[in-house]
């Protein structure tokens, strides 16, 4: 097989893996950072218990993240050498920020957070906890500026080696054209992941027992955030795709499907089978005119087609389309849910209603579905370069033989099955206990008569349940 | 976690503070640790 083909399938492999943590780590630290702030200021221990069943997840799913991240951090250098070499005078510094966020920020202070209470008191383990939330978000928005320069190249020159250097200003390079637009639209993503998956898990034990008073709190406290999130994030998408359309059209096109030019509005292909070699999407359903209302707002509006881009300069449509419906259908979803949420709360049903609960459990994973095919759609949109326009892929990979790529495809295919498999079961066993609104308390609680319940930790009486 | 938000914690604030330094370095080079072992592998 094809050197290049390999290099890229173990780089998607790893990212793929690797980004299903932090989408989900960047939510949990935020959702830590409220339930600590809510147990500070209202006393519940409803909230203390919910942050210790969810501080425990958050630390193996950000362990598996660090390690999944380091993995790809020396790929560049094994796998993409080339690329390093060349863009490394400009990626490398950001990516360097984004490393020492990650340990002296997150891993620092999430050691404080998992074993600081007893010795540093509540505000200074509230303030880690901030630290930590505040720690995933720069770390998302460095390495999200890498990943955008390399979209929408800007603020750079090439020097006497051909390497990419900074004009002048950081600048340019750090805030390119994309940045904002992805920032946004992915740590909304990240936040609408956790919630779906923290809305899964209380609906998984409300299923079991509505008076679970921790259950109860999460799903309220989810399914806010969903009816909330979801649609801001259909708006910041429209605007990532605007943004995409003026910076990157051949990746937009490849999304739609629009092989040909529309001179008087084109239409928006909702399904089809997209044939690269014959350029064209076979059995394709359409509706006449959308595309350029979404695309443009405005029906009318001409758009160019992929046959306008050389062959060799195309994205493979297929991927890109199939992943951009599949991460569109499943925000649609999202908001079906969020609008489903909204209804059970003005009927009094929302912790009464299974079938609210169970649209939930199904989607619980939905959220790590769509940022993985958001990534596909941008990354493979991306293709045929590393750094759009400037740098071709088949010129940014390391002299390797398919040989011992495929073997070490090969060796982190089983590796990251068995590893990061045992993470993530060990992480559904944590989530299939139920959060218990009296665990046992530390040992540093000042000792209180045999027989009486502190008063914190007694929960406000439940309404009954409704069949 | 204590389940009361108004139990100021242990100590006075100057051993909290060090307690605190303590632990992050501890985090921080517990990663490095693992960071320096990946490189090892990788690089084996």
């Amino acid at each position: 097989m094809d050197t290049v083909i390999l290099a890229r399938a173990q780089f998607a492999f790893t990212v793929s893996f690797h980004f299903i943590f932090p989408s989900f780590s960047i939510g949990l630290a935020s959702y830590l950072f409220v339930l600590e702030a809510l147990w500070l200021k209202t006393g519940r221990g409803v909230y203390a218990n919910l942050y210790r069943y969810w501080l425990k997840i958050f630390a193996v799913v950000f362990g598996m993240g660090v390690v999944s991240g380091l993995v790809m951090s020396y790929e560049f250098g094994t796998n993409w050498s080339v690329f390093s070499a060349k863009a490394g005078p400009v990626v490398g510094p950001l990516m360097a920020y984004e490393v020492l966020t990650a340990f002296f920020l997150e891993a620092g202070f999430l050691g404080v957070m998992l074993f600081g209470i007893r010795k540093v008191g509540r505000e200074l383990h509230f303030l880690a906890t901030a630290m930590v939330a505040l720690g995933t978000l720069i770390s998302a928005t460095w390495i999200l500026s890498v990943n955008s320069w390399m979209q929408t190249p800007a603020g750079f020159a090439i020097n006497a080696r051909g390497q990419f250097v900074p004009a002048g200003s950081w600048l340019p390079i750090i805030f390119n054209p994309s940045f904002p637009f992805r920032l946004v639209h992915t740590v909304i993503a990240s936040y609408l992941t956790t919630s779906l998956a923290v809305g899964g898990v209380a609906a998984f034990h409300l299923l079991r027992d509505r008076t679970n008073l921790g259950a109860r709190t999460m799903f309220s406290m989810a399914m806010w955030m969903a009816a909330l999130v979801a649609p801001l994030q259909i708006l910041a998408g429209d605007a990532h795709g605007l943004n995409t359309l003026e910076h990157q059209p051949a990746k937009v096109l490849a999304m739609e499907g629009d092989f040909e030019p529309s001179p008087r509005g084109a239409p928006l292909i909702l399904f089809g089978l997209p044939d690269d070699a014959a350029a064209r999407v076979r059995y394709a359903v359409e509706i006449p005119h959308a595309g350029s209302l979404i695309l443009k707002h405005d029906p009318n509006a001409p758009l160019p087609g992929l046959k306008a881009f050389a062959k060799d300069r195309r994205p493979p449509v297929a991927i890109v389309f199939w992943s951009f419906r599949i991460m569109v259908g499943l925000g649609a979803a999202m908001l079906g849910l969020g609008v489903f949420s909204l209804v059970a709360r003005a009927r009094g049903r929302l912790h009464e209603w299974p079938w609210l609960h169970r649209a939930a459990v199904a989607m619980g994973p939905a959220g790590f579905v769509a940022v993985i095919a958001g990534w596909v759609t941008t990354e493979v949109g991306r293709q045929p370069y590393t750094v759009y326009g400037q740098l071709l892929t088949a010129q940014s990979h390391s002299p390797l033989a398919a040989p011992a790529l495929a073997a070490s495809l090969l060796a982190f295919v089983v590796v990251y099955f068995v590893v990061f498999g045992a993470g993530v079961l060990y992480l559904l066993r944590l989530m299939s206990r139920p959060p218990a609104p009296h665990e046992a308390e530390p040992p540093h609680v000042p000792d209180r008569a045999a027989g009486i319940t502190p008063a914190p930790g007694v929960d406000p009486p439940l309404p009954s349940p409704v069949a | 976690m204590s389940e009361d938000p108004s139990d100021s914690g242990p100590g006075p604030l100057w051993k909290r503070i060090a307690w605190m330094a303590a632990i992050w370095g501890a985090s921080v080079l517990a990663l490095g640790l693992v960071a320096g072992v990946l490189r090892l592998w990788l690089h084996a």
